[in-house]
């Protein structure tokens, strides 16, 4: 190589060089922008990369500060949700690094015990050929969220301390009702006292799950699943309860695979019937039906029921599904009983599995016709033998 | 964010007199350009090792990325956190140990739009 390509080699090289930095420097301008406090860190759970939002969270707002400490060098973790085991692995060198993504909603405390406001905590692995990393971010949730979060404890907190008390009243009021020779009237008040008794127990455990499903998507774990022996098992287990009750047009969906957690298909679909068999004419059919497809992505179900009641108002139709609606008063004046929590529960049900619950009426012969629409989302179909090869069925 | 104070010989003198304390001075590629006396006695580094060499071999290996990335964006944007005032930083000795110091990094913008550093090390512990 004589001088003249040497040192034409040398220039290239320094412009390489000067190309590289400016990209490092783009990298570290984006990383920095962000509002979330990120750390990359290995697993010793030593920081390896940290933006400013994290400097400014953990070390008075100088990066470098943070590399090479560990995360419990500069942190402590409150969990505030179920998935505290998970959170507080991160700071857990001696466990491995999670290889799936998660999140956490949690306080956040420096080592003195300075707790910072409400947090979602996020991670996710980064796999690199010679080791692993893991990302950690940490988002500062808004005043809305934070409200929702300190809602969600109060609800907890509050049907926790209730159930010890309710389930002592129940237990007394079982006991008593084993007693022989009670007067009739007795009996009777004590019948309506355990039917009470049992219905807020229900409402209680209904508003409990209702409030968890607003503020953790995990709580319902979606899959595939084939839609029709899900829907034969929920009948069969359900038409005890309502003879009335009608299975239609499944041979349509035959082999449809949805993504769906069975569990919370089928608490929506007893909600539904509750509601029908409180409100509905029972010596008509309830109906659950596969409908066919929206077009997109979403299969249909109509859950229907008969009253002999005039339709309601679009805007009335709607509030139904709001918790703790109260019913206008009958035609005797008495105030009609609402649908309580279970339409609420049953759409957060639906929107937990990425689907959707709307209510419709129509008119009919004798009444009214209310049917409640369900739209599950479907699998994209690879080869009908390879999905249902591939699906699973135990709803457990 | 804070943005680079002026920054004059005189500074630079007055810095490298202060307390005899260790001192550094880079270019605007953050190629090492001058050690003092007391830097070479405290963290046992060469002028031949050192001199025209990257900046960043004076600090601990897991802290090269933080510093190249932070070098690269001051050049982008020209705003740092770490210049003009102390920050405890690890400094890496020529026998591979490390050495937590008071670093004191201060910025100069020359007339032809380029930069240089300089900073004073005060030797606090040993960290590894």
């Amino acid at each position: 190589m004589n001088t003249s390509d040497s040192s034409s080699s040398s220039s290239r090289d320094r412009e390489l060089i000067a190309q590289l930095r400016q990209s490092l420097g783009m990298l570290q301008v984006a990383f920095d922008a962000a509002s979330e406090a990120m750390v990359i860190v290995d697993v010793d759970r030593r920081i390896h990369w940290a933006n400013q939002a994290s400097a400014d969270l953990f070390v008075g707002g100088v990066p470098i500060q943070l590399v090479n400490q560990t995360l419990a060098d500069v942190l402590k973790l409150r969990p505030m949700d179920a998935h505290t085991k998970a959170a507080l692995q991160l700071l857990d060198p001696q466990r491995p690094l999670p290889r799936t993504s998660g999140e956490s909603r949690c306080q956040v405390l420096s080592p003195h015990g300075d707790e910072s406001q409400v947090q979602l905590l996020r991670w996710r692995p980064v796999e690199l050929i010679q080791s692993p990393f893991l990302l950690v971010s940490f988002r500062d949730l808004s005043p809305e969220e934070r409200a929702l979060v300190q809602q969600q404890r109060f609800m907890t907190d509050l049907t926790h301390e209730l159930r010890t008390p309710l389930a002592i009243v129940s237990g007394n009021l079982q006991r008593i009702a084993r007693l022989r020779a009670l007067p009739e009237a007795v009996s009777s008040r004590l019948t309506m006292a355990r039917e009470e008794m049992a219905r807020i127990q229900k409402l209680l455990g209904h508003l409990s799950l209702l409030t968890r499903l607003e503020v953790d998507p995990d709580v319902v774990s979606s899959g595939d699943h084939i839609l029709v022996p899900l829907l034969q098992r929920w009948y069969e287990a359900s038409r005890e309860l309502a003879p009335s009750l009608q299975l239609k047009g499944l041979e349509r969906g035959d082999e449809l695979v949805v993504q769906t957690d069975p569990r919370a298909l089928m608490l929506a679909l007893d909600q539904l019937l509750d509601n029908a068999c409180q409100h509905a004419n029972r010596s008509m059919p309830i109906q659950l039906s596969f409908a066919g497809s929206d077009g997109l992505d979403h299969c249909i179900l109509e859950f229907a029921s008969q009253s002999l009641d005039a339709p309601v108002a679009s805007e009335d139709l709607e509030r139904w599904s709001a918790p703790f609606v109260r019913g206008k008063p009958g035609q005797d004046g008495e105030r009609v009983e609402g649908p309580g929590l279970g339409l609420a529960l049953a759409r957060e049900l639906m929107r937990g599995c990425g689907g959707t619950l709307e209510l419709h009426q129509k008119p009919s012969s004798e009444g009214t016709t209310t049917i409640v629409r369900l739209r599950l989302k479907v699998r994209t179909s690879n080869g009908s033998g390879a999905v249902a090869a591939a699906v699973r069925t135990d709803p457990a | 964010m804070s943005t680079p104070g002026a920054w004059t010989e005189d500074r630079i003198r007055a810095l490298r007199e202060k307390e005899d304390l260790p001192f550094v001075r880079a270019d605007a590629s953050g190629i090492l350009q001058e050690i003092n006396d007391r830097f070479k006695a405290v963290y046992g580094w060469s002028e031949a090792a050192l001199i025209v060499q990257s900046l960043g071999l004076i600090l601990p290996p897991s802290f090269r990325d933080s510093h190249h990335a932070g070098f690269a964006r001051f050049q982008l944007t020209e705003v740092s956190k770490v210049l003009n005032h102390p920050l405890k930083l690890a400094t890496f000795c020529s026998d591979g140990h490390a050495i937590e110091s008071e670093h004191f990094i201060v910025a100069e913008k020359h007339s032809d739009g380029s930069w240089s550093f300089a900073a004073t090390l005060r030797p606090l512990m040993e960290s590894s």
